[in-house]
């Protein structure tokens, strides 16, 4: 009861921040110092013209009305159209939403699966070598400019060896879309050489986002190792001879997790940010590098598309977290 | 009858950074099977380190172990290593001071006693894994039954924090039961908890210990604790013993002058308390000979020198200590 209620209050909260977020992103196209009706209207439009771009697209109207017909136009999941495509937005996301979702799903798959067991062991050999040696890793894995790190790895496995593709998402015929998901796709579509494609495209993007996430997991199950690991409860586990494997896999681990899931949000948040050079470097067909084209372009239906999105992935992701977060500690839900 | 539990000549320190803390000094103590033992004395006394060395719980790398041994059921658990874990909640269990803390908080109390149950409960032959699972439910059940927990089977499905301390306490005995042990090491297993509820747990304590024949080595500050439920008691001071005594012996007769003070410390109808002036010393820096001397109104000079050996009075009355209260020389003060 605790825990549905717990949902409910978050899910009558996400109305409100998606609203606010509708309002900053707004408020922010509205201040940037270009005429829309302008660019929309081309170089060699007359006053005339673009005028009447400007009445078309309702720039002409008050701020307070436009904003109003802009939560009116999403609320109807009409994002406008792109200035240069000529495409709704809504189309646009949708096709490249998927590409960013896989792409940022394996790399939390590849942060917790290095992060986890290396945070637990640096947690436990506190101070050790080890511990030392992971601490100037995960500083460097935060510091480091992600599109260098990414050229590096392009350089040596695609340029150097020649093991894995450069960029791209796929080589020869894509699979039957259906979630939009290639590895997934390519698994029901049962075709094996879509698949290997589909995943040696995959390994370099995901790695390179997946590195400032895995410093982050590392450090908070570190320190949620050490919080947990002097605890009444392991010297009682310990006197009562269970094994040392189980209090540490099982008992100790979970305790430690709901620190680091607290900070899956957070970590989202740096893979949202990171897809945006990454994609653009891997040239990887997503929301990133949609949004760059966008912003170059001044395509601002499409960048006030893409923030809105992405934003309210990030609020939609943050309930699942709490949502977590409340399934496993039960004494959290209140 | 030998004795199930032998400590003998006992000595050791712990490492700080002032030097080494010689918190127990050679310490003599035998537990025999079925037998109820109250390790009475101070905060700092060594009463708990010892029970973590009988359970072979000491701090690794921090732990001097100056001499003696510690057998229990003929295994060294000082330096036992893989024996001294397999007799860990096998041959002896344990009573946490603090049952609030000792639970894991993120698993149901079900969880945590078929964890338990899975490792070191005692499993017919040939039979160790697979098909346990209903019959360690039905043991779990029965147990909790047994230290009058109600609704036993609701309580497995529970979180600790939804129990009382009372109730938690009770889980612990169950639990501290369930592998059947020949020995329950009970470190201050009331002090946590209201003093309406302390002696309950005591005389639940003792009633499934003597019906089962399990040895208990209980450690209080507590005499009227002692009183309740030891067969014998063991008085420490400062890392010494100082008097070990059967129950009726010991509080009708007490021989040293450190029990005798603690006794009149207690407050009783008719006569005001009488507190012991001066404090514990600290274990950087013991005094020589008998600890207690700097306290002792009975001082002498071969107090200050001599550590007294604990010798045998009527009645298996074992008493360490140059100058004792007997009948001749009743008052404290000489």
């Amino acid at each position: 009861m605790n825990w549905l209620s717990m949902v409910a209050n978050r899910l009558i909260w996400f109305v409100p921040t998606l609203l606010g977020l509708l309002a900053i992103v707004f408020t922010l196209s509205r201040v940037v110092p270009i005429d829309p009706a302008f660019l929309a209207a081309g170089e060699n439009a007359s006053v005339e013209q673009v005028q009447k771009v400007r009445e078309r697209f309702g720039f002409d109207k008050p701020l307070p009305v436009q904003f109003l017909n802009y939560v009116r136009d999403v609320a109807q999941g009409n994002f406008g159209v792109s200035m240069f495509t000529q495409q709704p937005i809504v189309n646009d996301l949708a096709t490249r939403l998927p590409a960013t979702l896989e792409l940022t799903l394996v790399a939390v798959l590849i942060a917790a699966l290095i992060g986890i067991p290396l945070g637990v062991l640096c947690g436990l050999h506190r101070n050790s070598w080890l511990d030392h040696v992971l601490r100037v890793v995960t500083v460097s894995g935060l510091a480091v400019a992600s599109f260098w790190f990414a050229m590096q790895l392009q350089f040596l496995f695609s340029m150097k060896l020649g093991w894995l593709p450069l960029s791209g998402r796929m080589e020869g015929f894509p699979p039957e879309p259906v979630t939009g998901l290639m590895v997934v796709d390519a698994l029901i579509a049962g075709d094996g050489e879509a698949l290997a494609s589909a995943l040696r495209h995959m390994i370099l993007p995901a790695v390179t986002l997946a590195l400032p996430a895995a410093a982050t997991v590392v450090r908070f199950t570190r320190n949620g190792v050490i919080g947990v690991i002097n605890s009444p409860s392991v010297a009682y586990q310990t006197a009562m001879g269970f094994p040392r494997r189980v209090i540490i896999w099982k008992y100790v681990l979970r305790m430690a997790l709901t620190a680091t899931v607290t900070q899956l949000g957070l970590i989202f948040g740096i893979l949202l940010a990171g897809a945006v050079v990454v994609e653009t470097v891997f040239d990887w067909p997503g929301l990133g590098a949609y949004a760059v084209r966008s912003i170059l372009q001044s395509d601002y239906n499409a960048v006030m598309g893409f923030t809105l999105c992405t934003g309210a992935l990030f609020v939609f992701i943050n309930l699942l977290v709490d949502m977590l977060q409340a399934a496993i500690d039960p004494r959290g839900a209140a | 009858m030998s004795a199930l539990l032998d400590i003998s000549k006992l000595s050791l320190a712990f490492r700080t950074e002032k030097g080494p803390a010689r918190v127990l000094d050679m310490i003599d103590l035998a537990v025999k099977p079925g037998e109820i033992v109250g390790l009475v004395g101070e905060s700092g006394c060594g009463k708990t380190t010892l029970a973590r060395a009988i359970l072979g719980t000491l701090p690794e790398g921090l732990t001097e172990i100056g001499s003696g041994h510690i057998r229990l059921d003929g295994v060294d658990m000082l330096r036992g290593g893989k024996a001294a874990e397999s007799i860990r909640g096998r041959v002896v269990t344990f009573v946490p001071q603090d049952p609030f803390a000792s639970f894991n908080p993120l698993f149901r109390i079900g969880t945590q006693i078929a964890d338990l149950m899975r490792w070191k409960a005692p499993r017919p032959e040939g039979r160790r894994w697979g098909g346990h699972r209903r019959a360690d439910e039905d043991a779990a059940i029965a147990m909790l039954d047994a230290v009058q927990l109600p609704q036993p089977r609701a309580i497995l499905a529970k979180y600790p924090h939804e129990l009382s301390g009372g109730q938690r306490q009770r889980v612990m005995i169950a639990m501290a039961l369930l592998p059947q042990p020949q020995l329950i090491i009970a470190d201050e297993p009331t002090t946590a908890l209201d003093v309406t509820v302390q002696a309950q747990i005591l005389g639940l304590l003792r009633r499934l210990a003597v019906e089962r024949g399990v040895s208990v080595l209980f450690t209080t500050h507590d005499l009227g604790a002692a009183w309740e439920i030891c067969d014998r008691v063991v008085v420490m001071y400062a890392g010494q013993t100082a008097e070990i005594a059967p129950r009726e012996a010991f509080f009708a007769n007490p021989r040293h002058p450190y029990t005798r003070m603690l006794l009149d410390s207690l407050p009783e109808p008719g006569r005001d308390p009488v507190g012991i002036p001066g404090g514990v010393p600290s274990p950087l820096t013991p005094p020589g000979g008998c600890r207690f001397n700097p306290r002792c109104p009975r001082v002498t000079e071969i107090c200050r020198e001599t550590r007294p050996a604990l010798a045998e009075h009527e009645g298996g009355h074992l008493v360490a200590c140059h100058h004792p209260v007997t009948a001749d020389a009743e008052a404290l003060y000489v």
